[in-house]
């Protein structure tokens, strides 16, 4: 029965993967791709946070130049290809993500030891220069990096593997399927080796290593080329799903989008970064034909979650899952529903106040537009509204609070 | 080259002053309270923009008073209502609240002031030359500027090293809990701390928004070079900080004006290369973004307590 | 009898501060060796020593004829020595197993292995559930150790000290803040490993210190003013004078 509850996630998972090009339409399908790709960029980040407790700033470095290492594979694939003799002639577009593992472990290899000595500031520090270092020093050498343009490249060439030629997103689709499944799978089994354990002491207690053993630098760097690799290999997806990999990809943005997912997801749990870059994605692509404000919304998230949830998205899916073992479902439902309302009525009060201030500092506002609703910034009513929302909001927030103190 | 050299200097030492003003706030936040403010150059970006929106009724100098004040109250707000709460999760929540905040910020502006750029421009007669060199206008408000910034330096130690609260900040640096226990309360004066880092922040942008352009993206490309700053100086050194932030300001402007190549440098040695060659052709200008980061790197390997420092971070 | 681990005339300065003052001591192979003193003697600082948490400023400390100090924690507990602390240093995420069994990976030769899940390591698991029986945490295995009841924690620490096959063990203060229950519990667990190691144990409880000690030594300011058996430390009148001053002597 436990084996079955073990592998039940994996089969599942697997499940909805084959499933979920019948179910959605063609254009959810290049969201999907890009949701892939996140996934595995967000957990590999996590691989250092979560689990190593290593907080970096410059993750997308390992990212982007994997993603590049990967994009000139793909043009050498093309050319070779061309002549049909040499190395690259063989090698299919299919596995370029291992190429881009190969780039990301690499940069990681060479830099990481000294960067690993310490933890905590230190370390986000010194991942900050990275990070901005390797951002900047790209304009300096564009025929690697194809300056502000960057380089592009086509995935239909040489040996097709699966039948899969690459042409369209839904071709890529399985592309992906197959590397998202193949890099969770390679990430969790590395939490259950020693390493991975190792991994998760060193991140609890740094000073207690050396005497069991192990200098904490060592365990480090270790999991930071490990990490490095699989960014790497997330940046190899993208460079097959975009054919162009551009500077923008190294960049302190990019960085803190893992972060970004990571921590939303949850960073205590190993499947919190899948949650976190689902959400994150979705609403970065979906939100933004709504709403001009839509990448103040994400961050607007990621603060509630860090300063109410800081067990994030999966914490809280972890909280229900163990009422529903604990079979405390029913009593706990009501509070669930008054704390849902309240965050709710929180959100319309604050989407309202935004969409209200932009529709006054710029005359026309996009969600209003969309929902074709009339509003007028000017008025005292909307803003009625906004006050009447907070005040229900925080109100049902205080009467969860006083029931959780009360049973607690 | 006399005149390139002058204006390298004068400009590179305001421009240094102004990283200064900058990571002061920054360094005694942090060694106050052990948190690196990730928002900093984003309270630094709202001082800015408040005087540059409060100028429009106000006029410039009252706005120039008022908005680092405004700023310091939403520093005060922001560590009594966030940063105390995540305190307790460590300090890796800390920095993610801070660099959520960031964020915030960066996207706020972005909302309420649009995506081009503002003209913040003190008044005209602040343009007019102070003295001229070489041909060369250098102007009043560049002076004012230079001054305010060593004015602040001056009061910043004095505060530190002569007054009671000055006293109580630097005794709550490293016996915070003895501090409380003494009767002091930490927790306001951690509060006031904040609020005043935050107020020299703004009060960067005040002055600094005229000099490099007062736009969304201003935290984003200066906020990196101030922890730079902070770092290789040396965590908790406010003069290790203003070291860096003169050695920075030289060295980025000192480069964009030598525009020398490594094939010049070479040809010193008698080395012929190609001067449009893309190793060889790499110029100092172009090195110039990156120097603030080559530094941190180095210095984190070499000599991680930084120029002045004590502590390692 | 041989010495296990062998001090000598080990000093140790923090700038003009002579905290340990030149350090005579030699622990015999298989004795339970107890170090008291006054508070602010240094015993916390000679321990660190020891480890090789903190370098000697002069002397040297030999481990089995071999010397040890300058070199680095993890060689020292390769070689066979182990300490634990006084406030309990453990993986509070972890659960209590995975917490002996990380303590066991070096010594079963696992190192850094990532390619074979941690279940597999046969070494490191049996050992792993050895030490959780004897330290009597079977109860709580899987719990995570930073929720753990004090006296249990205490129990762990000791459990991840011993984990290592280390044959020299060093003990900070491991009754500190034990009621009396639990310190009688803490005797059994401590007899039980010191029957086939070498013990040396930093104690303030004078009760555990006399039941358990086959020898004491005693520093003050730095120095051991006397070693002996139980007894006659007892009567020792250097020992009167350091603990209770002149006036009781």
């Amino acid at each position: 029965m436990t084996v079955f509850r073990a592998f039940a996630p994996w089969v599942i998972s697997l499940a909805v993967l084959l499933l979920l090009p019948a179910v959605t339409s063609g254009s959810a399908v290049s969201v999907i791709n890009v949701i892939a790709i996140h996934i595995v960029f967000a957990l590999s980040y996590n691989m250092l946070l979560g689990q190593g407790g290593m907080l970096s700033f410059g993750h997308a470095a390992f990212f982007g130049l994997g993603s590049y290492a990967a994009i000139h594979a793909m043009n050498a694939i093309g050319d070779a290809a061309y002549a049909g003799t040499g190395f690259w002639a063989h090698f299919p577009v299919f596995l370029l993500p291992l190429v881009g593992f190969a780039g990301g472990a690499l940069v990681a290899l060479v830099v990481g030891w000294p960067f690993c000595r310490r933890a905590g500031t230190a370390f986000a520090m010194i991942t900050l220069g990275l990070g901005e270092l390797v951002a900047t020093g790209t304009q300096m050498f564009p025929s690697v990096f194809g300056g502000e343009t960057g380089v592009f490249s086509n995935r239909m060439v040489g040996p097709v593997w699966f039948g899969l030629e690459l042409a369209q997103p839904a071709d890529v689709y399985w592309f992906m399927a197959f590397w998202v499944f193949a890099a969770v799978l390679a990430m969790w089994a590395f939490t259950r080796t020693p390493l991975g354990r190792l991994s998760n002491a060193v991140r609890d207690n740094p000073d207690r290593m050396q005497f069991i053993g192990y200098p904490p630098r060592n365990v480090r760097f270790l999991v930071f080329i490990a990490s490095g690799g699989m960014a790497g290999l997330a940046g190899g997806m993208a460079a097959v799903n975009y054919e162009i990999v551009t500077p923008e990809s190294l960049s302190l943005l990019a960085s803190g989008l893992a972060l970004l997912m990571a921590a939303v997801g949850g960073l205590g749990i190993f499947y919190g970064p899948i949650v976190g870059a689902i959400l994150v994605t979705v609403m970065n692509s979906l939100l933004s034909d709504y709403t001009d404000a839509a990448v103040l919304y994400v961050g607007l998230v990621f603060l509630a979650v860090v300063l109410f949830a800081p067990s994030g998205l999966a914490g809280g899916i972890e909280h229900v899952r163990q009422a529903w073992h604990g079979k405390q479902v029913a009593a706990k439902a009501p509070r669930w529903l008054a704390g849902t309302l309240s965050v709710t009525a929180l959100c319309m009060a604050l989407v309202l106040a935004v969409e209200l201030v932009y529709l006054l500092s710029h005359g026309t506002d996009k969600l209003a537009d969309t929902l074709g609703m009339e509003l007028d910034a000017s008025s005292p009513l909307p803003w009625a509204a906004v006050i009447l929302l907070l005040a229900t909001g925080y109100g049902l927030w205080r009467l969860t609070a006083k029931s959780l103190e009360a049973t607690s | 080259m006399l005149e390139t050299i002058v204006f390298s200097t004068l400009n590179g030492v305001l421009y240094g002053l102004l990283l200064f003003m900058l990571s002061s706030g920054l360094t005694l936040i942090f060694s106050m309270m052990g948190v690196l403010n990730f928002a900093h150059a984003s309270f630094y970006m709202l001082g800015a923009y408040f005087a540059y929106a409060l100028g429009l009724h106000i006029g410039f100098w009252p706005a120039l008073f008022l908005a680092p004040c405004l700023v310091a109250v939403i520093g005060a707000v922001v560590e009594r209502y966030g940063l105390r709460r995540v305190h307790v999760n460590g300090h890796v929540a800390e920095l993610l609240f801070t660099f959520g905040l960031a964020y915030v910020i960066d996207e706020l502006v972005h909302l309420f002031w649009g995506s081009i750029p503002v003209s913040y421009v003190p008044p005209d007669y602040m343009q007019n030359a102070l003295f001229t060199l070489f041909g060369t206008d250098y102007s009043i408000y560049r002076g004012v500027t230079m001054m305010i910034a060593v004015f602040m330096f001056a009061a910043l130690w004095f505060l530190l090293k002569k007054t009671r609260v000055g006293m109580m900040i630097r005794a709550a640096l490293t016996h915070g809990d003895m501090v409380g226990h003494l009767g002091h309360n930490v927790p306001r004066l951690f509060m006031g701390v904040f609020g005043f880092g935050c107020a020299l922040a703004g009060l960067a942008g005040v002055i600094g928004g005229p000099l490099l352009n007062t736009e969304p993206g201003m935290a984003q490309t200066l906020g990196p070079i101030v922890f730079v700053v902070v770092v290789v100086g040396g965590m908790g050194s406010l003069i290790g900080a203003f070291y860096a932030s003169l050695l920075i300001g030289l060295l980025q402007t000192f480069f964009v004006a030598f525009d020398a190549s490594i094939a010049d440098l070479l040809g010193v040695f008698g080395v012929q290369a190609d001067p449009y060659g893309e190793v060889t052709g790499i110029t100092l200008a172009s090195l110039a973004p990156m120097t603030p980061f080559i530094l941190l790197v180095l210095i984190l390997i070499f000599r991680p307590r930084g120029l002045m420092g004590e502590l390692e971070p | 009898m041989s010495a296990a681990l062998s001090i000598r005339d080990l000093t140790k300065n923090f700038g003009p501060a002579e905290v340990i003052r030149g350090v005579n001591l030699d622990v015999r192979q298989g004795e339970i060796h107890a170090v008291i003193g006054p508070n602010g003697a240094g015993k916390s600082t000679f321990f660190n020593l020891i480890s090789g948490a903190l370098r000697a400023s002069g002397g040297d400390i030999l481990l089995h004829g071999e010397r040890i100090n300058g070199l680095a924690p993890q060689d020292i507990q390769q070689r066979g020595l182990a300490r634990s602390f006084q406030v309990s240093n453990v993986f509070d995420n972890l659960s209590v197993f995975e917490n002996l069994r990380c303590a066991c990976f070096k010594n079963s030769g696992a190192g850094y292995v990532f390619w074979r899940a941690a279940t597999g390591m046969g070494g490191a698991n049996r050992r792993a559930e050895e030490v959780l029986d004897m330290i009597g945490l079977r109860a709580l295995r899987d719990a995570p150790a930073g929720a753990l009841p004090y006296a249990s924690q205490r129990a762990l620490e000791i459990g991840m000290t011993i984990a290592g096959d280390a044959g020299v063990v060093l003990l900070d203060e491991p009754t500190a803040g034990m009621s009396n229950t639990e310190t009688g519990q803490a005797i059994e667990l401590i007899r039980q490993v010191g029957a086939d190691r070498t013990l040396m144990i930093v104690e303030h409880d004078m009760g555990v210190v006399f039941e358990l000690a086959d020898r004491i030594s005693v520093l003050v300011y730095g120095e051991i003013v006397a070693t002996g058996t139980p007894e006659a430390i007892r009567n020792d009148p250097r020992v009167k004078e350091a603990y209770l001053g002149e006036e009781a002597a």
